[in-house]
């Protein structure tokens, strides 16, 4: 008996502690903490004061320790799990199916045992994953940057073979939950990271009405190739993210960054975030990355923008066809008799289809804010259209790779260049830039008639009285330079401008090496043959400068300025600006100087990486300077 | 429109229902900027809502943590044809497109050629005027899908 009772207790306490005992052993733990699959799901990152995960709401850890520790959240997530805990099993569907993998014993299965997850689950009801990029918008720079967003394609309504309703898939979408329509309030807490940035899943439609007809912005769409196991995870862990929150910040955990880190959920091998440059991230950019990845770009869809398709359907038109098609879009009582007079139906409905496109181009923002009066126009048109007995089929429009936005040249560069300077003698000169075009880099993928420059900063070296010493000073620095160049076609009456602000060394006889403080404004009109990347741009300017080192601190310029763009072919492309303003430069009051200023530069692309720049600028104050140097986009 | 677009929304979006834990909840932010092409707002724009996407339309938020009903298929259909206004409009009346491919999806259409015609056909009855109501289009649509593809829903 004593030998039994003794024998019993211990054997009491083992069986106690296989009964209550986790199963793992901290041992196990902390090796999956550090497994690629749960870093993604926390999306734990490395950072200067060690590892953090990125969401920002307290609320979607589970540890109290969990936003930087790893440990502990997988700890603490294994423990409620093993306590059977089916809430958490629901909010925590990826976390759960992973472990799944891990630990035999847990056996529940989410998608039977939590019905709003299983009804979210079947609604996406996903196949297989697009990334979609939202191109430039014509009459916006800012666009330049485009967007990214995914859309999971559904397996309810395709075909094996056909992605013909895609309308009906659900695009995912990140991004900042803004409170306010106040540009400036806006600009002001984006730039904070203020805003909080959420996933969205809206159906597909609604992005293509919005880029594609509201704001005429071309789609690309990526589809990918993932596993099925693969795609379910994204969708659980979508499902984990959706009542949880990211602080937006625009240059670095945008909408672009959080969609690469979704798709690394599905596959953990992909390590695309961590190529993204840690200072910007640029949509673009992030479709490089994705199609540099080995198999995993399927296939590229275009989606043409209502501009796209109207320029395509009146490709070749002569003027009076566009003349008629302008009639139509204006008064179609007057407008619809050309079409009338057209027996063939072939031919009266294409000039139809054209006028419509038109139509919804030039009243874009007036179908969505003002669609009853706007309406009336466009119902003749199309009743019109509905009697002319002929089925249009869909517009085939396939660009030529080397157009794919991936295939533009990359978005940071830096370059050197040596010169001459008349009066001081040679110099030499570094840039550095992180983005992300202007109007004489490569224009392939690019919008085509608007630069971009984003944090440009140039330092010179320069020789100064013929040799006799050398000054090493900040040349140039962009925090920003914007221009749009839109030429006025038949279908755009675009105002062309350009801004900038910035600072630049003045080395003048009134004022040698000042650095100043300086914004520019200019605005007109450009003009250019149809089709072509030329262009011709009367602009009236207005410059500012501010030093301490002038006698009345600020000074102004402003006059007329002319800009000339020719690309004779991909490889090269020149600009050249003559400038004629009133300034006091050199003379008090304001505006008593008058000065012409010149500038011509050409740049050979050789390759995408590379293009050499030859430039000569002439200002009567400011010295001449003839220059060669190289840049390199990277 | 604005207001028709987020309910069309409400109405079509995954229902993430996060009752006991999204406080975020439905509607933050359905809105922002007007389309508008000042150029100083751009040069704004352009160094913050640059490499945000565009909110201009006014359709992405607060969908995914909505606790809304399942909508039933007129639902459906009928938010499908208010966000589609435009697009479907100009596909009825070339009697082919995208949108109509969608639209016999959603009806369980197997020839969708044939809807695109006889949609093209009745054109009249759908738009008889420039302001129609979504829901009468709806209805005309749903007498269309019945006569062609023996669905209705």
């Amino acid at each position: 008996m004593p030998d039994t009772a003794k024998c019993f207790a211990p054997g009491f306490i083992l069986g106690a502690f296989i009964l209550f005992a986790p199963l793992t052993t901290k041992a196990d733990v902390s090796v999956w903490a550090r497994e690629q699959m749960w870093l993604n799901l926390g999306h734990y990152k490395d950072t200067m004061f060690g590892i953090t995960a990125q969401p920002d709401d307290e609320a979607s850890f589970l540890s109290k320790e969990g936003k930087t520790n790893p440990v502990a959240e997988l700890t603490e997530t294994i423990r409620l799990f093993e306590a059977g805990d089916k809430t958490v099993v629901c909010r925590f569907p990826a976390r759960y199916n992973w472990l799944k993998t891990k630990m035999p014993h847990f056996t529940l299965e989410p998608l039977s045992e939590c019905p709003a997850f299983k009804e979210f689950h079947d609604k996406i009801a996903a196949k297989s994953v697009s990334l979609i990029f939202s191109s430039y918008f014509i009459n916006s720079p800012a666009s330049a940057f485009g967007h990214t967003f995914l859309r999971f394609n559904a397996s309810t309504h395709r075909d094996d073979d056909q992605d013909q309703a895609e309308l009906l898939d659900y695009g995912i979408n990140y991004a900042a939950n803004m409170d306010t329509s106040n540009v400036l309030v806006y600009a002001t807490k984006s730039m904070l990271g203020l805003f909080p940035g959420t996933f969205t899943a809206v159906p597909y439609y609604y992005k293509v009405r919005e880029y594609n007809d509201f704001e005429s912005r071309d789609l690309w769409e990526y589809k990918l190739r993932f596993t099925q196991p693969q795609i379910d995870l994204m969708v659980a862990h979508l499902w984990e993210l959706g009542p949880t929150y990211f602080d937006y910040k625009f240059f670095t955990e945008n909408c672009s960054y959080h969609i690469l880190g979704l798709l690394e959920v599905g596959n953990p091998d992909l390590r695309m975030t961590d190529k993204m440059p840690s200072l910007y991230v640029i949509p673009v950019d992030t479709i490089r990355v994705v199609v540099d990845e080995k198999n995993l770009v399927q296939g590229v869809r275009y989606r043409p923008s209502v501009l796209s398709r109207l320029e395509k359907r009146t490709e070749g038109y002569d003027q009076d066809k566009i003349n008629a098609v302008r009639a139509m879009v204006k008064n179609p009582q007057e407008g619809l008799k050309y079409a009338e007079k057209i027996s063939d139906p072939a031919k009266k409905a294409e000039i139809l289809d054209a006028a419509v496109d038109a139509f919804d181009f030039l009243n874009a923002s007036d179908l969505v804010y003002k669609p009853k009066e706007t309406n009336v126009i466009r119902h003749q048109i199309l009743s019109e259209r509905a009697v002319t007995d002929h089925v249009s089929q869909p517009l085939q429009m396939n660009p030529a790779r080397e157009d794919y936005p991936e295939n533009g040249h990359r978005s940071q560069r830096w370059g050197m260049a040596g010169g001459y300077r008349d009066g001081d003698g040679a110099y030499s000169t570094a840039t550095m830039r992180w983005a992300l075009h202007d109007l004489l880099d490569p224009l392939p993928g690019q919008p085509t008639f608007s630069e971009i420059h984003f944090a440009s900063i140039t330092g010179r070296l320069q020789q100064t009285d013929y040799g006799d010493g050398q000054k090493f000073y900040l040349d140039n620095l962009d925090f920003f330079r914007v221009s749009s160049f839109q030429p006025v076609t038949s279908w755009q009456n675009s105002f062309s401008w350009t801004a900038k602000l910035g600072m630049r060394t003045v080395k003048d006889d009134a004022c040698d090496q000042c650095l100043a403080g300086t914004v520019e404004l200019g605005g007109g009109a450009s003009v250019g043959p149809a089709m072509s990347e030329n262009f011709l741009a009367l602009l009236t300017k207005f410059e500012a400068d501010y030093s301490d080192g002038f006698p009345t601190q600020w000074r102004t310029a402003f006059g007329p300025e002319l800009w000339g763009r020719l690309v004779p072919s991909r490889k090269w492309s020149m600009l050249a600006i003559l400038g004629y303003k009133w300034s006091n430069y050199l003379e008090q009051p304001l505006f008593a100087d008058q000065i012409f200023t010149h500038s011509l530069e050409v740049r050979y692309h050789a390759n995408k990486q590379w293009s050499y720049a030859l430039k000569g600028i002439g200002h009567e104050d400011h010295g001449r300077e003839v220059q060669l140097g190289f840049n390199r986009f990277f | 429109m604005k207001k028709l677009l987020v309910l069309a929304i409400a109405l079509v979006s995954v229902s993430a229902s996060a009752a006991q834990y999204g406080s975020a909840g439905c509607g933050l932010g359905n809105m922002i900027f007007e389309k508008d092409n000042t150029w100083w707002k751009q040069v704004l724009a352009a160094t913050t809502n640059g490499t945000s996407g565009n909110q201009t339309f006014g359709i992405s938020s607060g969908t995914l943590n909505c606790d809304s009903p399942t909508p039933g298929k007129t639902a459906q259909v009928e938010a499908y044809i208010e966000a589609n206004k435009m697009a479907l409009a100009n596909d009825i009346a070339k009697g082919n497109g995208e949108t109509i491919s969608g639209l016999s999806k959603v009806y369980g259409c197997t020839d969708s050629a044939a809807f695109g015609k006889a949609l093209k056909s009745n054109y009249k009855s759908i738009y008889p005027t420039a302001d129609v109501a979504t829901t009468s289009v709806a209805t005309e649509i749903n007498g269309v899908a019945t006569n062609v593809c023996n669905t209705q829903i």
